[in-house]
């Protein structure tokens, strides 16, 4: 029986590890996003005081100042929504691997992500709705979809 | 990996997301102010009387009922000794605080206070 190439090679990041950690990755960017640069008004900054972070987070955000005068308003207010259900759509291709119920799970995360920017657009006190924040969450499915086929080519090749 | 396990790994995974969903939403609509920041010599009782630093102000909430989180922090010449505390207040409420620094030796001099409360 003929041995796939990558086992008999070096061994490659196996598919789920390598997509949990890249979901690890960019949900730990766009909580980075918020430190540096979102409101600490918001639950996360009592959070964050709660835990006894507040010295640490002010550290972090002095030195982010400089870049907060530059980023654009979508990197700050839209990209952390995208890079989050990146995230969770990469964790959960991971968990749920194979078969239909992948596409019920995603189909799932999907709904809930257009719900929530079309409750958004409906009520103000859901928070603001905007184009950024729908063309990142595009960008995210599209990234989703190229990681999850990465995911695929390497299964196949072992 | 059976269904029953694929979800008892997804519920966790779920309520990450759930959780930062939460935190990006306005926390504590309190607003704190903080009223003449008072530092004087005062002696403590533990374990025998104790010299130090009593730091006493006001402490009004502005804003709604909420949580404020506030630091106080006494600088001397033996170093920064610091207090930290969450208190709730309705809205419009005033409190006299007041924190005992027992650390400073008799010897100590430029003592300094500094309060920060948030939001």
């Amino acid at each position: 029986m003929l041995t796939p190439p990558s086992a008999t090679r070096n061994e490659p990041l196996r598919p789920v590890e390598l997509r949990l950690a890249m979901a690890t990755a960019t949900l730990g960017a766009g909580a980075a996003i918020y430190v540096l640069f979102r409101s600490t008004g918001l639950r996360w900054g009592d959070w964050g005081r709660a835990m006894g972070l507040a010295g640490a987070i002010d550290v972090a955000r002095g030195h982010a100042r400089p870049a907060a005068a530059v980023v654009p308003q979508w990197f700050v207010y839209s990209l952390p929504d995208g890079l989050w259900l990146l995230s969770l759509l990469i964790a959960l291709d991971a968990i749920w691997s194979a078969g239909r119920a992948r596409w019920v799970v995603r189909g799932i995360v999907l709904t809930a992500a257009v719900a929530h920017e079309v409750a958004q657009a409906s009520w103000s006190g859901l928070g603001t709705s905007s184009g950024a924040d729908v063309a990142c969450y595009v960008a995210a499915v599209v990234a989703a979809a190229g990681v999850s086929r990465f995911g695929f080519l390497k299964r196949s090749r072992r | 990996m059976s269904t029953s396990r694929r979800i008892a790994w997804s519920v966790p995974v779920v309520l990450v997301y759930l959780a930062l969903a939460a935190g990006s939403e306005p926390g504590s609509q309190a607003n704190c102010r903080l009223g003449a920041i008072s530092v004087k010599a005062d002696v403590s009782f533990r374990d025998g009387p104790d010299a130090g630093y009593l730091v006493t102000f006001p402490i009004t909430n502005a804003g709604q009922d909420g949580l404020i989180s506030l630091t106080v922090h006494l600088s001397t010449s033996e170093g920064t000794f610091t207090r930290e505390q969450q208190l709730t207040l309705a809205a419009g409420a005033s409190r006299d605080l007041s924190y005992a620094f027992h650390e400073p030796t008799i010897n100590v001099t430029n003592v300094e206070a500094r309060v920060s409360c948030r939001p």
